[in-house]
């Protein structure tokens, strides 16, 4: 008779090992770089060519009375909250826009705002330069003179183009928040008298505070910390960001060590902040609407509504401007012939996709990490996320907190703490300076990616009942059994929406792709970049749109697999059908869940 | 198969949540673990499944200790089947696959593995359902196939964590006749949890009424409900007047009590001279004509008027004020089951007689009164 020991310390031993290799690869991807990173805030030398253990605060200090460092704070605050202000509203609009559309006008809205979703925000933003600026499509269309769109490159133009990339966070999150608010909500107000304004102010917009509260501060974590627009946009506007200062101290000769990690510092303090405000405020309250009495909302008018009307002409400018311009310019022989009809050429598309050619070459590096980052992410989440479900240890509890925590650390930051960490001298005797190597982008890339996957696949197996593994396991079946014939059918559609969400991120990922990149193999983003500094648009343009393509592509193919697999079964314990965000994780085991989309997408910066 | 339990504890953090728990579990003998919500029975059947771990005392099955202090036998070693309240079939299997999972699992020929399922599910009257998956099925055609499903790899006992619960009230009548046919067609020993005392009381050999995590009292479900040794007891096992009383004269089996103001007779029970309650079963107190002449019967008669009543089909339900006896200045309230219709106001008189009325102890936990007001339950 085989005897369980269940009490002894051994038990608590083999528990914590168990669990170990989780926090092991944590502390790899995640924590050895933040630490790196953060670690020269109190020691600047650190990274010096002569290593020195000396403490100093003056360098951090002197991050701070650099007015270009605080005139990019100031203006990342600015236009954070301002993005996120309006955003609020917009992203309001087309939520009710969507709800008083008819089902098939819904899902072309909803469609088109995930659209906006996971585009990558430089893609959006060389967009609108491509259109706006002097001599863009928009002049050349209506004959504007040249600086007719001064008034475009100040921080208010980029409030209003950012507010535009970053309202379907409100959007998503008050389309299912307006669902769930049931009919007998707003039906027991009308029969007790209670007019359409007053029900909307009194009943309606109160419940929906949550979900407002989520939206804008996602949106303006994601506005303050952005990378895509900082990258496309402060060469082109001189506008400074919080994000761009980072990338650029780690660009210049000699690295500004101190500044990079400062302003790292300050960037992740104030997203914390906000999202920490953001927990507190929906901590205090109780603004359930969803119970099982709740009748969901069955409202769907025949004919589009005002609002329905206006929310589709926001999303077509917020979507449709920016890649009609991308595409148009990517098929202009000459960008200075413009809108002219004979500069009309694929001539880009085919040198892009030369035979070792540059675009080529870039291109086939991205797919390559993708696909190697996607793998390692997808098994890496799944065995993490199994152990921080059922492993009982306090390392298990451990990786459970810090997959929560380091979920709302920005790309960028995670990237810079990647150059100091693997590029430090004592890995030099043990061979293993990874930076400027494939490895370290991948080893990037997944460490931006495992907190999320983590989080997806720790969604999707508490969402199954745990009846349903007691049960195989009074039945007689073994803990890899189990796994194998119960707990990997149930999740299959979130652990192939993993691979997918990573697959798709990393091919447009700017930030680690910038910092990290192996000499002389720049992967797509880079190349993409590279070219609009150059002002060589229609190259890049075209660049674009065939990753984009590919995105969508892969983005279809992934979203028919996991439909299918959710579809073969139909059972009501699915995968999560949601979309995570970094920010927010409200009840520290679930990760916040803003849609019942069946295939989740991971936004692109 | 039998089983055992001697002094089992468990506790989260410092709640105890099963208290000293000792019992026993004939072969063929089905048991029903019932209590309110929060009691610790379905505690106590996971830790016979081996999913949760006991701190104190043991779990013998068949004589072989499988759960004690520091260790537990897993559950995939202890061949027991599990009937769940969610049924928790597995979705993405079909019911042939949901059945033949544990054979599958003990590596029976397929040739074997096919007879089994097809016995098990003609046990449980689902034959040619095999392809079909869960979600294309009914809530009762999903408990046989929970049920089949833990029948098949022939477990020594089988547990039930309130099996019927999750099931419309007229479905639940149904299954519980099929159920018991089941267990009586299989002569597998069997634990059910369930905190609805009609189900207990119609199905099992054998009740452990909990409280507390603690037993508060066990046997068979007609001494339990004739016998019930405390107030808490009489209460959860069906609808009973608790009447605050106290013992005035005792002799031989009966003695003499007053509540409010009022001399009755019952039964002496478990109760001590303090903390005593009387109980009556609403259908057990006759409403006499006014003609009626006194019976050679022992007991009490006391006039009351009726304050409200309600119709329950077989039967009306009727709540009595009764004015307090002598000395006694306060009204009380009786609930009294009759087959006659009587209208709100009628002064009735109340034949209470002394075989069925019982001295309880007030366990102070499911009885409480206020003004001398009996308790209904």
């Amino acid at each position: 008779m085989k005897i369980s020991y269940n009490n002894s310390t051994w038990v608590r031993i083999r528990a914590t090992l168990t669990s170990a290799p989780s926090l092991v690869v944590i502390a790899i991807l995640i924590l050895y770089p933040l630490a790196a990173l953060f670690i020269q805030i109190v020691f600047p030398h650190l990274f010096d060519y002569h290593t020195s253990w000396r403490l100093s605060l003056q360098p951090f200090m002197q991050v701070f009375e650099d007015p270009a460092n605080l005139t990019a704070l100031l203006n990342s605050l600015v236009i954070g909250l301002g993005a996120a202000f309006i955003a609020t509203i917009i992203g309001t609009v087309t939520a009710f826009g969507s709800h008083r559309a008819p089902r098939t006008m819904r899902l072309l809205l909803d469609l088109t705002v995930w659209l906006i979703f996971f585009a990558p925000s430089y893609v959006i933003a060389q967009g609108w330069l491509i259109l706006m600026q002097s001599g863009g499509i928009l002049a050349q269309l209506f004959n504007l003179p040249p600086g007719w769109s001064n008034w475009f490159f100040t921080p208010e133009g980029l409030i209003v183009v950012m507010s535009l990339r970053y309202f379907p966070f409100v959007h998503l999150a008050m389309t299912q928040a307006i669902a769930n608010v049931g009919d007998e909500l707003s039906g027991s107000a009308r029969m007790l008298g209670a007019g359409k304004q007053r029900i909307f102010w009194r009943i309606t917009l109160p419940l929906l505070a949550p979900a407002l509260m989520a939206g804008a501060s996602i949106a303006f974590a994601e506005g303050f910390g952005d990378f895509g627009f900082a990258a496309a946009i402060t060469p082109q506007m001189q506008i400074p960001l919080l994000s761009y200062q980072i990338y650029a101290a780690l660009n210049e000769a000699p690295v500004n060590y101190s500044a990079a990690a400062g302003l790292s510092l300050l960037l992740v303090a104030v997203t914390a902040a906000v999202l920490a405000l953001q927990f507190r405020f929906l901590k205090t309250r109780s603004y359930a609407t969803l119970s099982t009495h709740t009748r969901r909302q069955t409202f769907a008018p025949k004919r589009l509504t005002p609002i329905s009307v206006v929310s589709f002409v926001i999303v077509l400018l917020a979507i449709g401007l920016p890649m009609i311009a991308t595409i148009s310019a990517s098929l202009w022989r000459h960008w200075a012939d413009g809108i002219a009809a004979s500069n009309w050429s694929v001539d880009h598309y085919t040198q892009a996709l030369q035979n070792g050619g540059q675009g080529l070459q870039a291109l086939s590096a991205s797919l390559a990490y993708a696909g190697i980052a996607a793998v390692a992410t997808m098994l890496l989440g799944l065995i993490m996320a199994l152990q921080v479900t059922f492993g009982k240890s306090l390392v298990s509890r451990a990786v459970n907190v810090l997959t929560i925590a380091t979920i709302a650390i920005p790309g960028l930051v995670l990237a810079a703490g990647f150059v100091f960490a693997w590029n430090a001298d004592w890995l030099i005797p043990i061979h293993l300076v990874l930076y400027g190597t494939v490895i370290c982008l991948d080893m990037a890339y997944i460490a931006g990616s495992l907190p999320y996957a983590i989080r997806l696949q720790i969604g999707a197996l508490t969402q199954v009942s745990a009846n349903l593994f007691t049960a195989a396991k009074v039945l007689g079946a073994k803990n890899a059994t189990v796994i194998r014939t119960i707990i990997l059918p149930l999740v299959d559609a979130t652990v192939v929406s993993t691979f997918f969400l990573t697959f798709t991120g990393v091919l447009f990922e700017l930030p680690a792709s910038s910092l990290l990149y192996p000499a002389g193999a720049p992967p797509l983003p880079v190349l993409i970049a590279a070219k609009f500094n150059a002002f060589e648009w229609a190259q890049g343009s075209a660049l674009t749109v065939i990753g984009m393509t590919i995105v969508l592509v892969i983005y279809g193919l992934g979203r028919y697999f996991a439909t299918r697999l959710l579809r073969r079964r139909d059972f009501a314990t699915s995968a999560p059908s949601a979309v995570v965000r970094k920010a927010v994780d409200h009840s520290g085991q679930h990760t916040q869940l803003l849609s019942d989309e069946p295939y989740p997408v991971q936004r692109m910066e | 198969m039998s089983f055992s339990l001697h002094d089992v504890t468990k506790r989260y953090n410092d709640k105890v949540v099963l208290d000293n728990i000792s019992l026993e579990v004939r072969q063929g003998q089905l048991l029903a673990l019932l209590g309110p919500s929060g009691c610790g029975k379905t505690t106590l059947l996971n830790a016979l499944a081996g999913v949760v771990d006991i701190e104190d005392g043991r779990i013998d099955l068949d004589g072989r200790r499988v759960s004690g202090p520091g260790f537990t036998m897993p559950p995939e070693r202890r061949n027991i089947g599990m009937v769940f309240q969610d049924f928790a079939l597995w979705p993405h299997m079909t019911v042939y696959e949901n059945v033949a999972f544990g054979l599958k699992v003990k590596r029976q020929a397929a040739s074997v593995i096919r007879a089994r399922v097809k016995e098990v599910l003609g046990i449980v009257q689902m034959e040619g359902y095999e392809p079909l998956f869960p979600q294309q099925l009914s809530g009762g055609q999903k408990q046989r196939i929970a049920i089949a499903r833990a029948l098949a790899p022939r477990p020594t006992v089988l547990l039930m964590d309130e099996p019927l619960s999750s099931l419309d009230a007229k479905l639940r009548e149904q299954m519980r006749w099929e159920l018991l046919h089941i267990m009586k067609t299989t002569g597998v020993t069997g634990v059910y949890v369930t905190h609805d005392q009609v189900e207990a009381l119609s199905m099992a050999d054998h009740i452990v009424l909990l409280h507390d995590g603690r037993i508060e009292q066990q046997g068979t479900p007609t001494f339990l409900y004739h016998h019930p040794a405390t107030a808490f007891v009489a209460s959860f096992l069906g609808a009973a007047n608790l009447l605050p009383c106290q013992v005035m004269d005792a002799a031989n089996e009966y003695a003499q009590v007053e509540w409010n103001g009022h001399r009755l007779y019952a039964r002496q029970g478990t109760a001590h001279s303090t903390d005593t309650r009387l109980l009556i079963r609403p259908s057990d107190i006759t409403v006499e004509q006014e003609t009626a002449q006194n019976t050679s019967e022992t007991g009490a008669r006391i006039t009351g008027q009726v304050i409200q009543r309600a119709f329950q089909g077989t039967v009306w339900q009727y709540r009595i004020r009764v004015s307090g006896g002598s000395g006694v200045s306060g009204d009380a309230t009786l609930e009294v089951w009759h087959h006659g219709e009587l209208p709100v106001n009628a002064t009735v008189r109340l034949w209470l007689p002394a075989d069925r009325c019982l001295t309880v102890a007030d366990s102070n936990t499911g009885a409480h009164h206020a003004g001398g007001r009996a308790r209904m339950v």
